[in-house]
């Protein structure tokens, strides 16, 4: 046992270990470090006298005992640890711009505290992978998506069919044997939430949800700042490679974030459409010290794919405004699928009456569009499961390995300037027209949906544990639609014409340029109708000017089990700073019987087939 | 504190342009005055002489020799002038509104994005297009035909404008965005100062008309500014509601002087009125350029502010969207880093025009 005197307060600043208990206040204390094998233990010495030390130590101990379950497999490794709080982020400036001065959208984000959970790989840390997981929404989160199927080395079980679903169990297919594992969730999602003045005031904080908070540069962003904020603050893991792995909108992030890893200083220089100055220049500080040979100069992009070289996305969005236009095709062929869904439920599918087929599979055919042989909202109700889980301190504990307790900006105290909805009821004072439908009033900006969401009363213990909240804030949000409408709708920056929705094809454009240092692979899975990927290679075919052609692989060709490729054959003036770029292989596997969230419903398959992939690509996952 | 200090720094480079300027304008005086006044002299002579030989008598010798020699004059006038490369702020500021709104909004129309646009806009942003000049000018007649003047010319060109202008997009659904950028003020303006030393030939018509012809030279100090103090406002609108969704505020101001040439080429009636007062009407054309302006330049946006110095000069810009592409050109005194990429050429101050001036004069 080593004992040294340790000022609390930097212990819960720089890391919230696994096994840390320190209640948080702006008191410094002298703690105890307990160190074993892998764990760290903080003892508080509390002023008042042998009884409160006892029953700190009690304290302690029981926790030792329940996050020991987390990080067993942890055990050989004594410096990098779980971990799991908030990684702040500074208002920052940054525009728009079509290319002159005099159209340029100045923005300012809002102070935000993004929440992070990390997980140790299983051996061997600071040799291995780090995984960065994210869902999409945009505006969901992470902790109850990725985080709870099947990912990490506890999941919510997804036996939901037979009655379960609704409990965390040990995940016998752990990424964290392939790496190191960090979830994030954006911006007011999940447990991350902003700060501003005035929070108090229904207008400043219905303006907050507007671009200068959410717009997909500015949400890939904050993902890269974070990324490397952490990677900053752990040496021993920051050449390591960066595996990206987005589910659903999570593609148009990683795209978004590659493309602004690869071309930074376009991104600082004046070239890009968006231009984040800091950002370019917290990237080069950290390509300072990855890539010494380039300090101070820009780095080349086939240099810097040697850290931010391979994606995984799971259903993503990658060129989503083509992908749309060819799904509708698809859909709207006799014998589509939409067509045998209509056969199965007796209720014939007809374009002409229809307004659309997402309209028929959800309203008509009664089933899930993210699941389409199940009935509507089966994959939401397992999100809405994990979200009403993670409300309880000691679900959150055991899935992210630490103890949340210790986590100081988890408390009421510590966030009275904190803010995730703008609206916390359905007061209607600002409406003029009191007879309207209240639902009819609103429509602009909330759905009922999202009403329910933002008001509902949270469950579980957080309330109790730390606090209570102001109206307007909340502990965890599975989805925040009032940021989701941010970047659909209320979006300053969409409005005035630039191209900030993930359904423009400059989004296409960029995920074909990352291609040509990034290797690729994508689910593709048979059951999900929102992101339909079966539409995937000929929505990038659309893509005209930059691809000659693009080829369907169904069949194996190197012996996988679940086989696909798509093969994209660049023309040479693609993209003409790049040599070299004639064809590049994207990773396609089928999942046959996979919902959206593949890792949920074929979780093994797609482990096998990812940690098949990285062996490949040579990536150190043993 | 900073903006006060770089004032007074350029009040006192302005006096020290000026009192140089009219070292030399003296010097130039004395230098031209004297050899011209004797050759005046001389010729003036000669005509006594060659009249004594004739009719002349003696009293009559000695009212040419002792006419008034001095002469103060006081005008107002017009000058119709097109300072292209100023009034660039003014076209660029419309063709990049145009392009920004009309024609996104024509675009979103076209593919199918909204249903419907209209505009609202109140007074346009207006060109500097004529100048007031005023002045004054001391003559001395070295004969009755010949005379010399100093002078002092002040013109001043300001368009200051509120301008409101609205735009209103009706979405797919039965939303309806209302756009409004106001400016107040919207402002363009140009001062030129210019000390002049002139060269005038009169004669005498009938009816106590006289002609003159006049050439007027001599240093010109400008000096010319652009703000635009403008706000930015989106409210959506639906049936029953109304939000404002965002809005911004900012300035943009661009200030510069510098020192060039001015050139009067012209001619004018005159007419007593009563003894020793006469009014007369000038026209002549006004060449009044300056070659090179530099100064400050201010912007606010969003509460932060940018303060930068440099010379103006005009840069050319290609703004890309998805519904076009803009070239267009504008001046600026912002050139982070002196970087060359897109300085099409310097900026220069043309006051240049025809003018016409009514005064009215005083001999003694």
């Amino acid at each position: 046992m080593l004992v040294w005197p340790v000022p609390h307060r930097e212990i819960v600043k720089k890391y919230y270990t696994s096994t840390s208990l320190a209640l948080p206040s702006t008191e410094k204390r002298i703690g105890i470090i307990l160190a074993a094998p892998n764990i760290e233990l903080c003892i508080p010495i509390v002023r008042g006298g042998q009884m409160k030390r006892l029953f700190s130590i009690v304290l302690c101990l029981l926790a030792f005992g329940l996050s020991n379950a987390g990080t067993l497999r942890c055990s050989e490794n004594l410096t990098i640890q779980n971990e799991a709080g908030f990684i702040d982020i500074e208002p920052i400036t940054f525009y728009f711009h079509h290319g002159s001065y005099f159209s340029r959208l100045d923005l300012q984000s809002s102070q935000a505290h993004i929440w992070y959970s990390f997980h140790a790989a299983d051996k061997r840390s600071e040799d291995k992978p780090l995984f960065i997981f994210f869902n999409g929404g945009p505006g969901s989160a992470t902790s109850s998506g990725l985080m709870s199927m099947y990912t990490g080395r506890y999941t919510l079980d997804n036996t939901i069919d037979s009655g379960g679903g609704d409990h965390y169990i040990p995940n016998h297919v752990p990424w964290t044997s392939m790496g190191n594992l960090l979830y994030i969730d954006a911006r007011q999602a999940g447990f991350s939430y902003n700060q501003m003045m005035l929070v108090n005031d229904y207008n400043a904080r219905f303006r907050e949800f507007n671009s200068q908070n959410f717009n997909s540069f500015f949400d890939a962003a904050d993902f890269i700042r974070v990324v490397l904020r952490f990677l900053g603050d752990h040496p021993q893991l920051q050449d390591n490679p960066v595996i990206i792995v987005g589910e659903s909108y999570g593609g148009t992030r990683t795209l978004t974030m590659l493309h602004i890893l690869l071309n930074y200083a376009e991104y600082g220089n004046g070239r890009e459409m968006f231009q984040d100055p800091s950002l370019s220049q917290e990237i080069q500080a950290h390509y300072d010290i990855v890539f010494p040979q380039y300090r101070g100069q820009v780095v080349p992009s086939e240099v810097v794919a040697g850290q931010f070289g391979h994606q995984i996305l799971i259903q993503p969005t990658c060129s989503f405004g083509y992908h749309q236009q060819v799904t509708e095709d698809m859909f709207n062929r006799p014998g589509s699928v939409i067509y045998q869904i209509g056969e199965e439920v007796g209720i014939p599918y007809d374009p002409d009456i229809y307004e659309d087929p997402y309209t028929f599979v959800s309203e008509v055919a009664g089933r899930d569009l993210y699941i389409y042989p199940k009935p509507r909202d089966w994959l939401g109700g397992f999100f809405q499961n994990a979200a009403t889980r993670l409300r309880f301190t000691q679900n959150l504990s055991l899935v992210t390995g630490v103890d949340v307790t210790a986590i100081p900006e988890l408390y009421a105290s510590e966030r009275s300037n904190a803010y995730r909805i703008f609206d916390t009821d359905y007061s209607f004072d600002l409406m003029p027209d009191d007879d309207v439908d209240p639902v009819t009033k609103y429509h602009f900006l909330v759905s009922a949906r999202l009403e329910a969401n933002s008001v509902r009363q949270e469950p579980g213990d957080m309330t109790a544990v730390f606090g209570t909240l102001q109206p307007w804030d909340r502990y965890f949000l599975s989805t925040n639609y009032h940021s989701n409408w941010a970047f659909h709708v209320l979006n300053v920056a969409k409005v005035r014409g630039y191209d900030v929705h993930y359904y423009e094809n400059r989004f296409g454009r960029m995920f074909l340029q990352n291609i040509a240092y990034v290797e690729t692979f994508i689910t593709n899975a048979a059951y999900d109708l929102v992101v339909y990927t079966a539409a995937l290679p000929q929505s990038l075919a659309k893509h005209e000017d930059i691809l000659e052609s693009v080829q369907h692989m169904k069949r194996s060709t190197d012996g996988e089990e679940r086989p696909g490729k798509i093969i994209l054959n660049y023309r040479p003036s693609a993209f003409p700073d790049i040599q070299g770029l004639d064809t590049r292989v994207i990773r396609f596997p089928l999942y046959s019987e996979s919902c959206h969230a593949v890792s949920l419903t074929q979780p093994e398959d797609f482990f096998a087939d990812v940690s098949s992939w990285l062996k490949d690509k040579g990536i150190d996952i043993e | 504190m900073v903006e006060e200090t770089m004032c007074n720094c350029r009040i006192d480079i302005m006096l020290k342009k000026v009192k140089t300027g009219l070292t030399i304008f003296l010097v130039l005086l004395f230098w031209v005055i004297n050899p011209l006044k004797t050759w005046a002299d001389s010729e003036s002579d000669k005509k006594i002489n060659k009249t004594k030989s004739s009719f002349l008598r003696a009293e009559d010798t000695d009212a040419i020799r002792s006419f008034e020699r001095f002469q103060v004059e006081l005008y107002g006038g017009i000058i119709f002038l097109n300072p292209s490369d100023l009034n660039l702020f003014v076209s660029h500021d419309n063709r990049m509104q145009e392009f920004s709104y009309d024609s996104y909004f024509d675009y979103l129309v076209a593919t199918d994005q909204i249903e419907s646009w209209t505009k609202n806009q109140g007074e346009e942003r207006k060109e500097i297009r004529r100048s007031y000049p005023i002045g004054g000018r001391l003559k001395y007649y070295l004969s009755e035909t010949i005379a010399l003047s100093l002078g002092f010319k002040y013109m001043s060109s300001a368009h200051t404008m509120d301008l409101d202008f609205q735009y209103f997009r009706n979405e797919l659904s039965d939303e309806r965005y209302n756009e409004s950028i106001g400016y107040s003020p919207y402002s363009l303006t140009a001062n030129a100062y210019i000390p002049t030393l002139g060269f005038h030939i009169l004669k005498k018509m009938r009816n106590s008309l006289v002609l003159e012809g006049f050439v007027c030279g001599g240093p010109m100090f400008a000096d010319c500014r652009y703000l635009s103090d403008w706000s930015y406002e989106w409210v959506t609108e639906g049936p029953d509601y109304r939000y404002i969704a965002y809005s911004s505020t900012g300035v943009l101001e661009e200030e510069g002087s510098g020192t060039g040439i001015a050139l009067d080429l012209g001619g004018r009636l005159s007419y007593p009125i009563i003894k020793r007062f006469e009014i007369f009407l000038e026209a002549s054309y006004a060449y009044q350029v300056v070659k090179s302006i530099s100064g400050s330049g201010r912007e606010e946006r969003n509460g932060r502010s940018a303060t930068w110095d440099g010379q103006w000069r005009i840069k050319s810009e290609t703004v890309a969207a998805a519904w076009g592409e803009l070239e267009t050109e504008f001046p600026t005194s912002y050139w982070p880093d002196n970087s060359e990429e897109d300085r099409l050429r310097d900026f220069e101050l043309d006051l240049s025009g025809f003018q016409l001036k009514l005064g009215l004069s005083f001999r003694f």
